[in-house]
């Protein structure tokens, strides 16, 4: 049978590749070069990157069974995939209401944060699996990890905005 | 622009020296149960492999009374220069690299030299050291017989070298049924292989066909010490630092006296844990945040461009207080359709440019004025 770590490095690689020509898209954009192609390959990487990164999430779960995560880089891959994750859908949502290019410096830059996170993510599995990562000054073994009330918090809070921004943009 | 193109070109070349071109996971695998060469990873293709110059050799079995606890160490001399310096050692039943871990001729393993239960662990041989031991703790098969075993080291070397591994000779012996009332440890018996710092450690001996016996506790090399056994149980004193003491029994009964393996007994420090839960709580947490506040950012774009209505002369508290557009295009059309108009630049006498949509004029017209496409 086919582990559950071979299906998350078929899964990681694409959203890698794909995140990774979706920033240099985002590049372009910030730096107002060849703005109606990069717009389109962009959004259109970055959502196939997307197509793939809850699957990548998930197999690289459930290759590591245990019921506490003792590793930081794990930790870190967590964390940083899934606000990847709502930084990118925030991007494609937003160009989506939008009907057409963004303007302005900020759209393309909240996507490129958006790759670079994911890129870092790779990073930190190449550090986990080999031990060695281009990203070897990043201190990789730093883990925030907040209390259940904190988080909750969070949680109704990000859960209110996309609630609201619906409900505006409904309205309008 | 050429200048910036030569400079990325550069930047990636650079980058992609960095990169190390090993064949060899440097870092290790990490301890695991696995046949020989990983069972046919990118380690058995003879083109990335080199031999190690180390002697690799497998003691006999400390004990071999079929059903019971035993002991194999290894031992790794002449260890050649690594850049890592750490080493996998596998304990294997042959050398054939599929069906060759022990538990397929019948053997437990107890405990793995790092506390595992694994036939496959990594260690770091020390700078200045060639030398190493590693011992297992195993429960030997249930049925008398013959039996072999094998150990076999991967590492690395210096530089971005190959894969390099080493196999031991194979020792055979003879595993043998225990006579009825020899004294022995319970067969569901388990030694803890590891404990954490700062706790001593109470251990009850299950035994069987046993009368008395008494406990000796030594640190790995040095002189033994007997501990006292109190209604069945001995304490093996808190560790301060990482790293492992020895203790074994020696049982007496109606039987020969029989003396247990050293089993091991490994001081860690505690690692960072985290628990699911939270994590995971925090990642969707972080997820719908980081959403929000870029759906919000959109908004507040989309709000500037309201005020500029504000801008043409309508009264500011209007566009704070209610929907704008709605009302004033009920109130005053031409007011409702003026920021539509003043966003798209005029369309040219002689119509859009070839190919082009009126979307696509709406966002790059004013661009395709200027010059941008020509």
């Amino acid at each position: 049978m086919i582990s559950a770590a071979t299906f998350h490095v078929i899964t990681t690689e694409l959203v890698v590749g794909m995140f990774s020509l979706a920033g240099i898209a985002y590049l372009l954009l910030v730096l107002d070069k060849k703005r109606e192609i990069s717009d389109i390959i962009a959004h259109f990487s970055m959502l196939g990157g997307l197509v793939f990164l809850p699957p990548a999430i998930l197999f690289g779960i459930y290759a590591d069974p245990a019921e506490q995560i003792s590793n930081e880089l794990l930790a870190n891959k967590v964390l940083l995939s899934f606000s990847a994750l709502g930084l990118s859908l925030g991007v494609l949502i937003n160009r989506w209401l939008n009907k057409g290019p963004i303007s302005g410096w900020l759209h393309p830059s909240i996507g490129m944060v958006s790759c670079g996170m994911i890129l870092l993510v790779a990073s930190l599995g190449g550090m986990y699996a080999r031990g060695e990562s281009l990203l070897f000054f990043l201190p990789k073994d730093i883990v925030l990890i907040f209390p259940i009330w904190a988080s909750a918090i969070l949680l109704a809070m990000g859960i209110t905005m996309v609630s609201k921004s619906t409900i505006e943009h409904r309205r309008s | 622009m050429r200048i910036r193109l030569v400079a990325v070109l550069l930047i990636l070349i650079f980058s992609a020296s960095l990169t190390p071109m090993t064949s060899a996971k440097s870092g290790g695998e990490g301890d695991d149960i696995r046949s020989m060469q990983c069972g046919g990873s990118c380690h058995s293709d003879p083109a990335l492999n080199a031999t190690s110059a180390a002697t690799i050799s497998i003691e006999q079995p400390s004990s071999n009374w079929a059903g019971l606890l035993t002991t194999v160490t290894v031992n790794i001399t002449d260890f050649p220069e690594s850049e890592t310096r750490i080493v996998g050692v596998f304990l294997l039943i042959n050398d054939q690299g599929a069906k060759d871990t022990p538990q397929y001729d019948g053997w437990t393993i107890v405990a793995d030299p790092n506390g595992g239960v694994v036939n496959y662990i990594e260690t770091r041989v020390a700078n200045g050291e060639d030398s190493i031991s590693v011992t297992w703790t195993l429960k030997a098969p249930n049925s008398a017989g013959s039996y072999d075993l094998l150990a076999s080291i991967q590492h690395g070397g210096s530089g971005n070298s190959a894969s390099i591994h080493g196999n031991s000779l194979p020792i055979s012996f003879e595993i043998l049924e225990p006579p009825e009332d020899l004294p022995r440890l319970a067969s569901d018996f388990i030694p803890p292989s590891t404990r954490s710092l700062n706790q001593a450690t109470i251990i009850t001996l299950q035994t069987e066909d046993v009368t008395d016996y008494i406990v000796e506790m030594r640190v790995p090399g040095a002189q033994s010490v007997i501990l006292e056994v109190v209604d069945g149980s001995f304490t093996i004193p808190s560790a301060i630092n990482p790293g492992s003491i020895e203790w074994r029994a020696t049982l007496s009964g109606v039987g020969p006296d029989q003396q247990t393996p050293w089993f091991t007994l490994i001081a860690v420090e505690e690692g960072w844990q985290a628990d699911r839960l939270e994590l995971y709580l925090q990642s969707f947490a972080l997820m719908f945040l980081l959403l929000g506040l870029v759906l919000v950012s959109n908004r507040k774009q989309g709000a500037e461009k309201i005020d500029l209505v504000g801008t043409l002369g309508l009264p500011e508290s209007n566009t704070n207080q209610q929907p704008i557009l709605p009302l004033q295009a009920t109130e005053n059309p031409t007011v409702g359709v003026i920021p539509v108009v003043s966003t798209v630049p005029q369309v040219p006498s002689e119509g859009l440019p070839e190919g082009w949509t009126m979307e696509q004029w709406q966002h790059f017209g004013e661009q395709y004025l200027q010059g941008g496409f020509r």
